[in-house]
């Protein structure tokens, strides 16, 4: 305060200081999201550089060291370039009229900025894009009491605190371009806070955020996309889709608004089990939600269509809802995104496209179930529906997504289409259909003697046995 | 089970509901001007005599028409009577079969039931409003008669709190406004109105959702249109309404749809009342049609200015049942 200065006494000074903007910054704020933030950033350079290309070549590395106490996380995903990080990337907030980053998953301007402050005291970036480079380290505590790097006490009083971060070294418009595989950015975060270094030290913390983050960051994974956690390579399980010129996956697009839209219905292989049937939503190719087998992927809901509640027949299903937006604060998602913003218009009328593509893969599933009971009933002699899933191929996902942007092997807008199944035979007139009640105990002495296990075989058994040796002999 | 309708009585000797096919059929018509008509799709629930499917191949030309039907243990008999080759037939539940087929084209759809409006209803309403492209007509018919309350209900509650008890039970809590009581659910007008209103909210609520991601042109808004209110045994509801495009408002502008005099696009009903008169009567009536020489028919035949006023209205649609012996 300039002591010359009469001060104002109907003046009440509500300015915030640093320390309450960042404690309320990263109030909530886990390190595993934290942690996901910064990758989030990663990808997204992986994306603004080959759009939906294949990522190969692409990778992300993350380090947790507890030992030496240190956080680093470092791309080879195209740099940020000095405008960018001037202008936009270490702003807080996302400056009214700022320019659009293209394709993006960081969408509230605040994500490397929190979980740099929530990791650690000391953070330094140092990027190399196409045509600039840059270096940026910031002491927290010194930047709090507005003491610049070189200790001296920047003109800050209670109004005028300083705001603004400096790059230690900066190039702009450089005549020669860095060599793409020059280009990337590497984050390292040091001085790191109590709980952070504990965290890193637990083994299961780190296996879970590892599962968490190639659930988040399965598409890209399975794009090509190599992303390390301390040395350990993340696997996504590989998506894929039945395809053949007899089996079509359903698919819906709707692309002439600023959500671009592009919803894939079908299933998968046989041989898998259980957790992975169900919807995935792709918000800018990360994933939001999924797999998802409640009512807000329409399982169990009733109008405009019904559609049974998930259930252990329906593990083969597979959809994929990708929304794609240039500005992500169009996409319907909610700022954790770790879900869909259920109200929004966009995902009302992606939801009604979603229920109408899922009940033809149902209808699907369920005519190969009854085809299967009819074959095994011998009424049919032929079972049209499970020689087409033989037949088809498995086509991975990022595959289809990219010959359907490329317009190699485009999907029309349809639902799922399968063959006809074949017409069973009533079930003959001569035949009659025995049920009958037995105790337990009884039954599994006879279970026993026969040594089988299906109840119906068992059932069988005893007539059989009956006909054979009191009728026939 | 219960016998189906159509075993039960013949659904050709039903004036009213003639006169309501001629009404539609003349409605369906105005539609050329989003398309000819002659290629739209006609979906309807055929049964056995397909008396719609007759009148709208015979009047407007479409050859593209499906037939839903749910009780496939009759197929033979289906087969039998389909009128015309360009019938095909879909056999399931209305729920089931209406997403199996494609909507990209335009399509008039009558969705003739035969009960009071339930979950199942308002289902096929909703995936109507949801699928139908810009130029398609729904047409939706109810029974609107008085509901049969249970004696379990009647036990515990007045008439008029089991009526409301069984609407929520038939729709759905989540479909029925707060405002609406027992005494809205009255067999008649007061339930039409209500059934009304409950296919209107479903409507609303499908194309707001369905509108999420269109521009302002492309947004799909329904212009209701059909508001009948009819009884040949029970009371029964027709309403209907063409859905559009917002770019497409001109072109139903120019259908000129508010030029029909049986149209209501709000809330007033138009009753159907055929008044029962002879063929010489009739004979003599029309000879001053459309102009209506009412006072001088008074006198003369003795019909009353009412009778003869609703006759005047419905002429042109007045059913003629004659027997007929077929060798």
């Amino acid at each position: 305060m300039n002591n010359e200065e009469v001060k104002d006494k109907s003046l009440i000074n509500a300015y915030p200081t640093k320390d309450l903007f960042i404690s309320i910054l990263i109030r909530d704020v886990t390190l595993r999201d934290a942690i996901g933030d910064l990758l989030d950033n990663s990808v997204d350079g992986a994306l603004r550089l080959r759009g939906d290309a294949s990522y190969e070549g692409l990778c992300v590395h993350i380090e947790l060291n507890a030992e030496e106490g240190f956080f680093r996380i470092s791309d080879n995903c195209g740099g940020i370039p000095v405008s960018v990080a001037r202008d936009y990337v270490f702003c807080f907030g996302r400056p009214e009229g700022a320019e659009e980053t293209g394709h993006s998953i960081g969408v509230f301007g605040i994500g490397m900025k929190r979980a740099l402050f929530r990791i650690g005291n000391n953070f330094k970036v140092e990027s190399v894009a196409q045509d600039s480079s840059f270096t940026m380290e910031v002491d927290v505590d010194m930047w709090k009491q507005g003491i610049d790097k070189a200790g001296d006490q920047v003109g800050e009083t209670e109004t005028q605190a300083d705001w603004t971060f400096r790059f230690s070294d900066y190039k702009e418009d450089q005549e020669e371009e860095y060599p793409e595989g020059e280009r990337g950015t590497v984050v390292t975060v040091t001085n790191l806070h109590a709980g952070v270094i504990e965290a890193f030290k637990i083994d299961n913390d780190t296996t879970s955020l590892i599962q968490e983050l190639q659930r988040e960051h399965l598409f890209s994974i399975n794009n090509g996309l190599e992303i390390t956690v301390n040395g350990i390579r993340l696997e996504a399980p590989d998506l894929k889709l039945l395809e053949s010129d007899e089996l079509k996956t359903a698919y819906w697009e709707g692309l002439d608004q600023p959500v671009e839209v592009r919803i894939y219905a079908g299933i998968s292989q046989q041989t898998e089990y259980g957790t992975d049937g169900g919807w995935y939503v792709f918000c800018n190719k990360r994933l939001v939600l999924g797999p998802d087998q409640t009512k807000r992927t329409g399982w169990g809901i009733k109008t405009p269509i019904r559609i049974p509640e998930y259930h252990p027949q329906f593990y083969r299903f597979r959809g994929y809802v990708f929304l794609d937006g240039e500005d992500p604060r169009d996409l319907p998602w909610n700022t954790a995104k770790t879900d869909m913003e259920l109200d929004s218009p966009v995902w009302r009328r992606v939801f009604q496209q979603m229920v109408d593509l899922m009940r033809s893969v149902m209808d699907f599933l369920n005519k190969i179930h009854n085809e299967e009971r009819y074959y095994r009933e011998r009424r049919i002699d032929k079972t049209p529906l499970q020689s087409a899933i033989d037949n088809a191929d498995f086509i991975p996902l990022a595959q289809i997504v990219q010959d359907q942007i490329a317009g190699i092997k485009p999907h029309t807008v349809a639902k799922f289409t399968a063959p006809e199944p074949a017409r069973p035979r009533p079930s003959p007139a001569d035949k009659i259909w025995i049920r009958y009640w037995v105790t337990r105990a009884e039954f599994v002495l006879v279970k026993e003697y026969f040594e089988l296990e299906k109840k119906g075989e068992i059932g069988r058994s005893t007539f059989d046995y009956f006909l054979e040796r009191e009728i026939k002999s | 089970m219960a016998k189906p309708s159509f075993t039960v009585f013949d659904y050709r000797v039903r004036p009213a509901k003639s006169v309501e096919r001629k009404m539609l059929c003349e409605a369906f018509r105005r539609l050329s001007f989003f398309e000819p008509v002659k290629s739209y799709r006609y979906i309807g629930f055929g049964s056995t005599t397909f008396t719609d499917f007759i009148l709208i191949h015979k009047a407007l030309d479409i050859t593209d028409m499906i037939s839903i039907e749910k009780r496939k243990n009759y197929e033979t008999r289906f087969e039998f009577n389909r009128p015309f080759h360009c019938v095909k037939m879909k056999y399931g539940d209305s729920n089931k079969v209406l997403p199996e087929l494609t909507w990209d084209k335009r399509t008039i759809i009558w969705l003739d039931f035969e009960g009071h409006l339930t979950a199942s209803e308002l289902q096929d309403v909703a995936y109507a409003a949801m699928n139908m492209v810009s130029g398609s007509m729904l047409v939706v018919t109810l029974n609107v008669g008085d509901y049969w309350l249970s004696p379990e209900c009647l036990k515990e509650l007045s008439r008029q709190e089991c009526r409301l008890e069984k609407l929520k039970e038939d729709v759905g809590i989540e479909k029925v406004p707060g405002d609406i009581e027992g005494k809205h659910l009255v067999g008649g007008g007061s339930m039409a109105r209500t059934f009304r209103r409950l296919i209107m909210n479903e409507i609303d609520q499908v194309l707001r959702d369905r509108n999420g991601l269109s521009s302002a042109e492309h947004e799909v808004r329904y212009q209701p249109l059909l508001n009948f209110h009819y009884s040949d045994r029970a009371n029964m509801l027709t309403v209907g309404g063409v859905f559009y495009e917002e770019r497409d408002k001109a072109t139903l502008k120019q259908c000129e749809f508010e030029s029909l005099d049986f149209v209501r696009p709000d809330d007033t009903p138009y009753e159907i009342e055929l008044p029962i008169l002879t063929p010489r009567e009739r004979q003599y009536l029309d000879k001053a049609l459309p102009k209506g020489a009412v006072k001088e028919a008074t006198e003369t035949i003795g019909l009353t200015e009412g009778e003869i006023q609703r006759y005047a209205r419905l002429y042109r649609h007045y059913p003629l049942f004659v027997e007929v012996e077929l060798s």
